[in-house]
């Protein structure tokens, strides 16, 4: 026995040394010649490619750095690691490869940087596959139009915004509304209705506090097994910051090519922006409007557009996005969230005002939209939600001008009634994304009215009833109905069923 | 306000001087005229380089080569081979040569643009790594 591994190391010592011993022939080789806040400036190297992975030879090992600013006398990179390890009079190498990262189903539950390094403490990640960072969109011919439904499980966004798998639509909003708990009952409920969409979540310079806990929140829900988080903190450097949507991306489209469905969350593009600021600000570029580059569009335009839905050809395979974007004071009309809400299919407004009023999840009726997936709706929820947007909006408005008198017609009263009642039908607690069924049912029996007797307070309790008896009575039926392809109507099945059940389930908690 | 030469540009300018045959002081004086003109002269060191870097295209190959130990007259000529092989048979090579007891063995090879590191110590950090 210890002589086959005394054998066996000695071959592995002999491979070791014939490694070394190969003439790889002289490599491209430059040296530092300044170095600071995380940019370093190469003199030499005329063969680099833009984006191509430097490496600095350093006293403490090998820093990567990648080239960003290709000038005649020098290259500006900016680097990867440590720069307190490097410094003037380095030599730089040429590795003649562009920045790759791991991508596979091996990352399934896992938390890495940008570069595929574990943060969580596990094994080393060992893939088949390494894919670019950055990669050219998939083309016209290569894509087909959005038509199958991304559920998020929450009421107001899957009956008056769908999203559709390929679609990118943006969450916006001020700090503290609630952006980042609808990405996460969005990941949720994908594990929930066992979609097999598989979440990409990128923390982009978040406090890894919050990072640790959602991570701690997906394990207790069971979604991490299909869940893959791309972290970056406060204090890493820019350049992990700025190439950590592009590294999930990546990871991302592994799946969708290979016939997969995956959904990428992007928190938040604001803080991405802020990044590429920082680093085209540092290597010298031009500042433009807010002091961003001016290439801050491409920036984002060119990320966005790497989600997908593929053609047949192509094997059907999805990528979706939901962007976030921290906006200042509710100002929408600022250089980052115009330019990302121009690139997106839509946006989800989420507002201050609402979530204080306790309207949670705060969603602005008014001023969301989403532009592409009206098509992808699933016909039960289409078929109740016919003109829930518009009515939503009307008693928005018509609630803000009932303030102001008393005297109001019996229609405008009406609909004052019907508003609250679906306002309060809307309130949805965190973590508990819906099913279609859950969805149909509630919005049904409240546009037909049969909540119309129930006291405001007490329609969530009404909701819950209606809920629990069509469960405990009519489980097929609603099986059937959460798959999504039967209409809901008066003289429909399962529509008979609900009208039965909410005319028993209003009863109790008529005011 | 004039615009600024590339160091690029006049390190061309030079290496085409030099290869003409005009004599390195010459071409030198008048360079640095210029930089202390211009007040370029912190870019002396970086000018050299990219002079180095010029000359590859004229047909001169600078090669440091590092050791612990003098080189034989044999390993010259093995180097001056293999520089040939990678830049062009007709290239002519100069060797400089830099005596560092800390490669402990093996040599180290630098030219303007490139650089192959066969010396022990590199071989052993491959190792540690």
């Amino acid at each position: 026995m210890a002589d086959i591994a005394v054998q066996e190391l000695s071959k592995e010592l002999k491979n070791a040394i014939a490694g070394l011993e190969q003439n790889e022939g002289l490599k491209d080789a430059g040296v530092v010649i300044r170095v600071g806040d995380g940019v370093a400036w190469v003199h030499g190297l005329a063969n680099a490619g833009y984006s191509e992975v430097l490496e600095i030879d350093t006293s403490e090992g090998v820093v990567e750095a990648f080239a960003l600013n290709l000038m005649e006398d020098e290259i500006g990179a900016v680097i990867l690691g440590n720069d307190s390890q490097v410094s003037a009079g380095n030599t730089v190498r040429l590795r003649g490869q562009v920045l790759e990262v791991p991508v596979g189903e091996e990352l399934l539950g896992r938390v890495v940087d940008p570069l595929g390094r574990p943060l969580d403490g596990g094994p080393a990640i060992k893939t088949k596959l390494r894919n670019p960072v950055e990669r050219e969109a998939i083309g016209v011919m290569g894509r087909k139009s959005v038509h199958e439904p991304l559920m998020t499980g929450i009421m107001s966004i899957d009956a008056m915004f769908p999203i559709g798998r390929g679609q990118r639509e943006l969450i916006i909003g001020d700090r503290q509304t609630g952006k980042t708990a609808v990405a996460i009952d969005t990941m949720i409920n994908q594990a929930r209705q066992k979609t097999g969409v598989v979440n990409i979540y990128v923390a982009i310079g978040q406090k890894l506090s919050k990072v640790a806990r959602l991570v701690e929140r997906l394990k207790q829900e069971g979604v991490m097994e299909q869940t893959i988080v791309v972290a970056t903190g406060p204090s890493d450097p820019a350049s992990l910051l700025y190439l950590a949507p592009y590294a999930g991306t990546a990871m991302g489209e592994y799946f969708r090519d290979n016939k997969g469905h995956a959904l990428m969350i992007y928190d938040d593009l604001s803080k991405h922006a802020v990044a590429y600021r920082q680093m085209s600000l540092l290597l010298r570029r031009p500042p433009g409007r807010e002091a961003f580059p001016g290439d801050v569009f491409y920036l984002h335009s060119r990320l966005l557009e790497r989600s997908a839905k593929l053609s047949d050809d192509l094997g059907n395979g999805s990528l979706t996005a939901l962007p976030i974007i921290e906006t200042q004071a509710g100002d929408i009309s600022a250089y980052i969230p115009t330019n990302v809400i121009s690139i997106t299919d839509g946006q989800i407004f989420m507002e201050t005002d609402l979530f204080n009023q306790g309207i949670r999840p705060a969603i602005s009726a008014g001023l969301s939209v989403s532009r592409v997936g009206g098509s992808a709706q699933t016909k039960a929820v289409k078929s109740v939600s016919g003109n829930l947007k518009l009515g939503l909006s009307q008693f928005r408005e018509l609630a803000s001008f009932a303030q102001f008198g008393s005297d109001l017609d019996a229609e405008t009263k009406s609909q004052i009634d019907r508003g609250q009642r679906l306002t309060e039908l809307l309130k949805q607690p965190q973590y508990e994304p819906a099913g279609i069924w859950e969805q149909s049912a509630s919005i049904f029996a409240v546009s037909q009215g049969l909540f119309d007797n129930v006291t405001v307070a007490k329609i969530k309790d009404a909701q819950t009833a209606l809920l629990t008896n069509l469960w405990k009575d009519h489980k097929k039926e609603m099986q059937e109905l959460n798959k999504g392809g039967e209409k809901v109507a008066v003289d429909s099945p399962s529509g008979k069923l609900i009208l039965k059940a909410g005319k028993a389930a209003a009863k109790g908690f008529e005011g | 306000m004039a615009t600024k030469i590339s160091r690029r540009k006049l390190a061309n300018w030079s290496a085409k001087r030099l290869a003409s045959g005009d004599p390195a002081k010459n071409v030198m004086h008048e360079l640095g005229a210029y930089l202390i003109d211009t007040r370029r002269t912190h870019e002396q060191s970086l000018i050299i380089r990219d002079i180095e870097i010029a000359l590859l295209s004229e047909g001169s190959v600078l090669v440091n080569a590092v050791a612990a130990r003098p080189l034989s007259d044999e390993a010259k000529s093995d180097i001056q081979a293999f520089v040939k092989s990678e830049y062009g048979s007709n290239a002519s090579v100069i060797i400089h040569e830099t005596i560092d007891e800390s490669v402990i063995g093996g040599v180290k090879l630098e030219t303007p643009d490139k650089q192959i590191d066969a010396t022990v110590r590199n071989k052993l950090e491959k190792l540690m790594a």
